[in-house]
């Protein structure tokens, strides 16, 4: 397992975890950038690209994401107002790089990765995503996942399939959006409403408003198959966001990853850790 | 002569139980932790399955249409067909016979009635119903690839069959062929 130690950054404190589980090859790549918006503010872009692709070609897919989508949001020097759309544009952006890539190259046929990634800037959320790499909040001792699975499961059961039937499908895990699978792709902006069913709200239009303290949790569905959001609460208990991303890492191999795992975890400055009182490390 | 004292004897023996009973302790640790990953593995299912399956999609392939007027051998003219496409000039392949009201379509021969063995195509990729005599619907089950008729992604909904349609199950292409049905393979080239 490789593990960033935590950096104390201006606006949050963030690190990272990753793991190869039983697989050859580590296809998950993921990014934490601090950044200076056109307008002088600080804000954290933050992505995990989880690629797909026989040859090794999801291990390209996924760096690509995250050389491009960093790159693309730097070439666009967004101010405060218009860096969600920035996000967006750059992961389309990035779709059509990888597609390009993959075209006139037999190895590469197939390649593609998805990517969730997250600007943080004045206590507000900034989402964009495709395919099932999952963002969540941890406000309190609440976390809830905020990202929408690209997945066929997600589909089917949004369009009223039997969820029971739908949960037992072989198929359940097949995305329906990547980048570079296809030049374009619809890049979703938005994210899951607490407590309201399917309801959804759209960072594009009205950034998610954080607090200090809170946590966001980015993770590949080498976590995100295998543990409840009740199961790895207790996780976020451990310290601070090098040992929460350590924690969760180890939780998802022992609870029998057999994928690639890659936690990123990013804490706001300010505001009360949260903690179960009775958890070792809490407070 | 020749023997070694009892109080040399006995920690020798107790110094080679210690090393035993170590070396099984290790194996048996390195075969649980082994045990538990190939268990765990089913549990994981989505994502494996995932990664066995090609993703594919048509703009990585020149499209062609197979010969126009071709002719193909049916073993019962009466009855339901897939003609499978072979290679990118599209040549009929063997007739595959539709005999079963409901069937699956994929990769995973303990799943699926109709097997095409290409990445491309998912474990469990489509289903073909006769929902009532002669009409049939295509239900794509969740491909990774996508299930297309006539260069139409058949995506929630069932799709209606017509004698002569298209049908892709990734890179696999194969003509419906219904004698109950009107239409035949010659509306894919409707220029003609």
């Amino acid at each position: 397992m490789t593990t960033a130690q935590t950096v104390r950054g201006r606006i949050l404190s963030y690190a990272a975890a990753q793991d190869i589980g039983d697989r050859a090859d580590q296809e998950d790549r993921f990014l934490v950038r601090e950044i200076v918006t056109a307008d002088g503010k600080h804000a954290v872009l933050a992505l995990i690209a989880d690629g797909i692709g026989g040859h090794n070609q999801g291990q390209t897919a996924s760096e690509m994401a995250c050389e491009r989508v960093q790159g693309y949001v730097a070439a666009r020097e967004p101010d405060s107002s218009n860096i969600g759309l920035a996000l967006r544009s750059a992961l389309e952006e990035a779709c059509r790089d990888i597609y390009d890539a993959s075209l006139g190259d037999p190895s590469r046929e197939g390649m593609g990765t998805t990517c969730t990634a997250i600007v943080v800037l004045d206590q507000r959320l900034h989402l964009a995503h495709v395919g099932d790499t999952r963002a969540y909040l941890l406000h309190g001792d609440r976390l809830r996942q905020l990202s929408i699975d690209h997945t066929w499961a997600e589909e089917a059961i949004r369009a009223g399939f039997p969820v029971e039937e739908i949960r037992k499908h072989p198929n359940r895990g097949v995305l329906r959006r990547f980048l570079g699978i296809e030049p374009t792709v619809e890049v979703d902006t938005r994210y899951r409403l607490d407590g309201e069913g399917d309801a959804t709200g759209d960072t594009l239009l009205d950034p998610l408003p954080l607090a200090p303290g809170d946590v966001l949790m980015l993770c590949s569905d080498g976590l995100a198959d295998l543990l409840e959001e009740s199961e790895i609460l207790p996780a976020f208990q451990s310290g601070n966001p090098g040992q929460v991303a350590t924690a969760l890492v180890q939780w998802a191999l022992h609870a029998g990853a057999t994928d690639n795992v890659t936690v990123v975890v990013l804490r706001l400055a300010g505001g009360k850790a949260a903690g179960l009182w009775w958890w070792p490390g809490g407070h | 002569m020749g023997q070694n004292p009892w109080f040399l004897g006995a920690p020798l023996t107790l110094g080679i139980l210690v090393l035993a009973v170590a070396i099984v302790g290790v194996a048996l640790f390195l075969w649980s932790r082994r045990s538990s990953k190939i268990l765990s593995r089913t549990d994981s299912g989505a994502s494996a399955a995932r990664d066995a399956t090609l993703v594919f999609r048509a703009e990585h392939r020149g499209s062609s249409l197979p010969p126009a007027n071709f002719v193909v051998s049916l073993p019962d003219d009466e009855g339901t067909y897939l003609i499978p496409l072979e290679g990118d000039a599209g040549t009929p392949g063997e007739p595959i016979s539709v005999q079963e009201r409901s069937l699956y379509i994929g990769r995973d021969k303990a799943r699926a009635q109709i097997v095409f063995a290409d990445p491309s195509v998912s474990r469990l990729h489509a289903r073909l119903v006769e929902e009532v005599d002669g009409m049939f619907m295509l239900h794509d089950e969740g491909s990774a690839s996508g299930t297309f008729v006539n260069d139409e992604r058949v995506d929630l909904q069932p799709r209606h069959l017509h004698s002569g349609d298209l049908i892709e199950f990734g890179r696999q292409r194969v003509i419906f062929h219904s004698a109950a049905l009107f239409g035949d393979v010659a509306s894919l080239h409707p220029q003609d």
